[in-house]
């Protein structure tokens, strides 16, 4: 664990000058006595590199137009884990289905970030800042928004601290003691590559080969170091005096090639993601019921099917929330946000689901109402450039 | 019409290119590269503070004589225990400094041609360092500093005289415990010749197995190189020449074969020391050591399967200037072969970690950085000082590209991109590294996130080739 002793400092000299700002009527309401919710709640948010599809994760069957689009990478219609008339989950998410059922699963359809181009380091750059431009040295949205309530304290779990969590407030940071396993996605493009070697494409198919027969299964590798961080997750929120908001990653989410409809390389990532949030649960034991988990992606991806069977970079995709902490918002929707629809006239720029949500809209509804952070400042300080008309609930 | 491609310039000549040398280089790549020849020689300021061989091996010997002196008065006590203990912890401390500074060297350099050149012929007067010969067990690097960065400007011959005299070599090939069986020690102890430095010269360091030398040619070699040895005190007495310093070359005339000698159809007097100097001058300008080293030199830098075009033109140049090894370098990046793209090298594991380090500017070259670097030379089975044989590490890309050795790459990048963070964009450097290639620009590009980006970079086939 590490501590950016050196930024404590700022932090304080930050909160310090907020408090005077406040003091002098400019920025009214820096107060944690306006918030309803007491301190003791948590937030993990999960980071999903690589763009899932959001409309193979919460599949629209109701929308005529869906099967048009992608019948290839629709399950069977008995399959699907039916949410209400129009949405239904991929059968790959049974654990996020019974959590619906419970009132702890919230699903967000048609929600984007700022971004509106096609590169994944550049989207993710927006996803984490909050901001409506890509730059190299911007801060996380966490972290500024940790400068005004530090009573919080984050930690990334992982090999390095994201972006998300990125500037002056200092943050914890844990990483299993394994070096990271290779990812199953960034093997298969190496392959690829090494496809048009004669001399070295072979001897890589070998190694790989001989790891499949001695069990060095990379999906199996991959998955127990995201369980382990998941693990790490559950321990650290439920610990006394821990951190309260932690943040995870998980890449291996950009299918372009052979994805998959019921089985195949997205569904396994479906599965590993629901015995994730399933297995955070059951760490948290009654932690879990002060707990909201935002599990986000940097953009969607292409309505239709490509000509390899997989999906392009796209726009508007899902959000996710989880958690015992969603019971306290009463019955609603299953699925969250105006629809846009599918037809060819809906679709953004003849291609992609058009966003009827902005990302940071629905995180200030939760650093708000959950985590207690103050709505005025989150605008402001935290999400500077974010739409004024706030979340759409339907 | 020859075409000077930068990036053969920096990654078949050099140790892999550094973003911020691409615009450098551009300009005359070939210039770039023979502007490093003549400063081959010079110490980088990292080794100024290290130990010399003599004191390396002063040290080495002292510790196993201690340990000796332990062992033979019976019982180890604790207190013995303690003091070899603290022995061992210096002795580690000092052999992981050295690879620290000899990796960073290779990391930072901004003549990497030249390292690459001292590289090869280190490996070309390969030493095995290990527990077996304890007195030489710290010396490598200072072997390699005094044999081959010092005489990188000088002839052939004058290397290969400082390699055949060098303690290090004695003692890795047993020179140091051969004795002419008609020379004073040897009648009085009845023991005689270690052919193994003899032969290793004559197979391995000149003319080579096909040299057209005999075994006769073997043993006279062995007779005049009896003597040479290491100036180190015995169990009984103290070091054998008190003018010079422990640990370096002492010529002890009385273990010194009498009588000339038939070497390679030419006689050599006995003129004690002097005798084997004459022949291996005479060795090092040996027509079938010009065709050897222009060989070696070809299969090094150029291809596996060395074409013979440009074998012969090195020979020439060799034979032309008896061996200037500055005019060999700079006749080596004036072959047309040299500059061409379809020939092509696999990185050895230590290219390919040094040029790893070298693609990622602002890598901060800390002890425990360069610690992690070096235990990964280890698991690649390329620690300095270590390999196999005397014949050095092996050349051919099967060695080094085979299936587990791949995996073992890509996992190391897998490591390294880790620790870079997801800050680095491979987007800025892919272009600046390596030969324009539109499937991996394209699947860095389209890659999931930086870090994996920088995975398929480092790890993509094309980093894994020298060119």
């Amino acid at each position: 664990m590490t501590h950016q002793q050196n930024s404590r400092i700022n932090r304080r000299q930050f909160i310090q000058s907020a408090a005077v700002l406040a003091a002098a009527g400019i920025l009214p309401g820096l107060s944690w006595a306006n918030s309803v919710i007491s301190g003791n709640n948590k937030l993990a948010v999960i980071i999903l590199r690589g763009a899932m599809d959001g409309l193979a994760a919460v599949i629209p069957y109701g929308d005529a137009a869906l099967r048009t689009h992608r019948a290839a990478l629709v399950p069977a219609d008995e399959t699907l884990l039916k949410l209400d008339n129009f949405f239904a989950l991929h059968p790959a998410f049974p654990g996020l289905f019974q959590l619906q059922k419970a009132g702890e699963l919230g699903i967000v359809h048609a929600i984007a970030s700022a971004y509106r181009e096609r590169s994944h380091f550049d989207g993710q750059n927006i996803l984490e800042s909050g901001l409506e431009m890509a730059q190299p040295n911007a801060s996380g949205w966490l972290n500024r928004a940790l400068q005004v309530q530090n009573q919080q304290q984050a930690m990334a779990l992982g090999q390095s601290v994201p972006l998300i969590l990125r500037g002056q407030a200092s943050v914890g940071s844990w990483a299993p003691p394994v070096l990271p396993a290779l990812n199953e996605d960034t093997l298969t493009r190496l392959q690829s590559l090494y496809s048009g070697d004669s001399f070295l494409g072979p001897r890589l198919q070998e190694a790989l080969d001989a790891r499949a027969i001695v069990g060095a299964d990379r999906s199996n590798s991959r998955t127990q170091g995201f369980t382990a961080l998941i693990d790490a997750a559950g321990n650290f929120l439920k610990a006394p005096g821990g951190p309260n908001i932690v943040v995870i990653e998980n890449d291996g989410w950009d299918t372009h090639a052979n994805q998959g409809g019921a089985q195949g390389t997205l569904p396994r990532k479906f599965t590993e993601l629901d015995n994730s949030i399933t297995r955070l649960k059951s760490a948290l034991g009654t932690t879990w019921q002060n707990t909201v988990v935002v599990v986000m992606t940097e953009f969607g991806r292409t309505v239709r099917v490509n000509g390899t069977l997989g999906t392009d970079h796209g726009t508007a995709g899902v959000a996710f929330l989880a958690g015992g902490g969603l019971t306290k918002y009463g019955s609603r929707p299953a699925v969250l946000g105006p629809w846009p629809g599918l037809s060819e006239s809906s679709l953004r720029e003849g291609r992609d689901l058009q966003p009827t949500n902005d990302l940071r809209t629905l995180i200030t509804e939760i650093l708000q109402s959950h985590m207690g952070f103050n709505g005025q400042l989150l605008r402001e300080l935290v999400f500077p450039g974010m739409p004024i008309s706030g979340f759409r609930a339907s | 019409m020859t075409t000077y491609s930068p990036f053969i310039a920096a990654n078949r000549f050099g140790l892999g290119i550094q973003p911020g040398e691409h615009t450098a280089i551009e300009k005359d790549p070939k210039g770039w590269l023979s502007a490093q020849i003549p400063r081959a020689n010079r110490l980088p300021p990292r080794f100024s503070q290290l130990s010399n061989s003599a004191q390396l091996i002063e040290m080495g010997d002292a510790d196993n004589r201690q340990r000796n002196s332990f062992q033979q008065d019976g019982e180890i006590t604790a207190a013995e225990q303690l003091q070899i203990r603290a022995a061992q912890r210096l002795a580690t401390a000092l052999m992981r400094n050295h690879a620290n500074q000899r990796l960073a060297v290779a990391i930072e350099s901004d003549t990497p041609f030249a390292e690459r050149l001292v590289r090869f012929w280190s490996n070309h007067f390969s030493v095995t360092l290990s527990n077996n010969k304890p007195t030489t067990l710290y010396a490598g690097l200072a072997y390699e500093n005094e044999t081959i960065r010092a005489n990188m400007n000088r002839r052939f011959e004058d290397m290969l005289l400082s390699v055949a005299s060098h303690p290090v070599m004695l003692t890795y090939l047993d020179n140091t415990i051969s004795l002419g069986p008609n020379s004073v020690l040897g009648r009085q102890r009845n023991r005689g010749l270690n052919e193994n430095l003899a032969r290793e010269m004559l197979e391995l360091h000149s003319v080579g197995a096909d040299g057209g030398y005999t075994q006769a040619d073997v043993i006279a070699l062995a007779r005049m190189l009896t003597g040479w040895s290491v100036n180190l005190p015995t169990n009984t007495a103290a070091r054998p020449d008190l003018q010079t310093p422990a640990g370096s070359f002492y010529y002890n005339a009385r273990a010194h074969e009498p009588g000339t000698q038939q070497f390679l159809g030419k006689s050599y007097v006995d003129n004690g020391q002097q005798q084997a100097v004459t022949a291996i001058r005479d060795l090092a300008n040996h027509p079938s050591t010009a065709v050897f080293i222009a060989r070696k030199l070809v299969r090094h830098f150029i291809a596996d399967q060395p074409p013979e075009s440009a074998v012969i033109r090195l020979a020439q140049v060799f034979r032309d200037s008896r061996g200037d090894l500055a005019s060999l370098h700079k006749a080596l990046i004036d072959l047309d072969e040299a500059w061409d793209p379809r020939l092509q090298k696999l990185k050895s594991a230590e290219d390919f970690v040094v040029s790893t380090a070298r693609a990622l500017p602002g890598i901060s070259l800390t002890d425990e950085i360069l610690g992690i670097l070096n235990d990964t030379l280890g698991s690649f089975n390329q620690t300095p000082f270590t390999a196999p044989s005397p014949a050095g590490w092996p050349e051919q890309a099967e060695h080094w590209g085979g299936p587990d050795a791949l995996i073992k790459r890509v996992e190391f990048i897998n490591m390294v991109t880790s620790a870079v963070g997801p800050d680095f964009d491979a987007r800025d450097i892919v272009n600046l590294i390596l030969p324009p290639n539109p499937g991996l620009q394209s699947a860095v590009r389209r890659a999931e996130s930086k870090t994996q980006a920088l995975t398929l970079l480092l790890a993509s086939p094309q980093f894994q080739w020298r060119a």
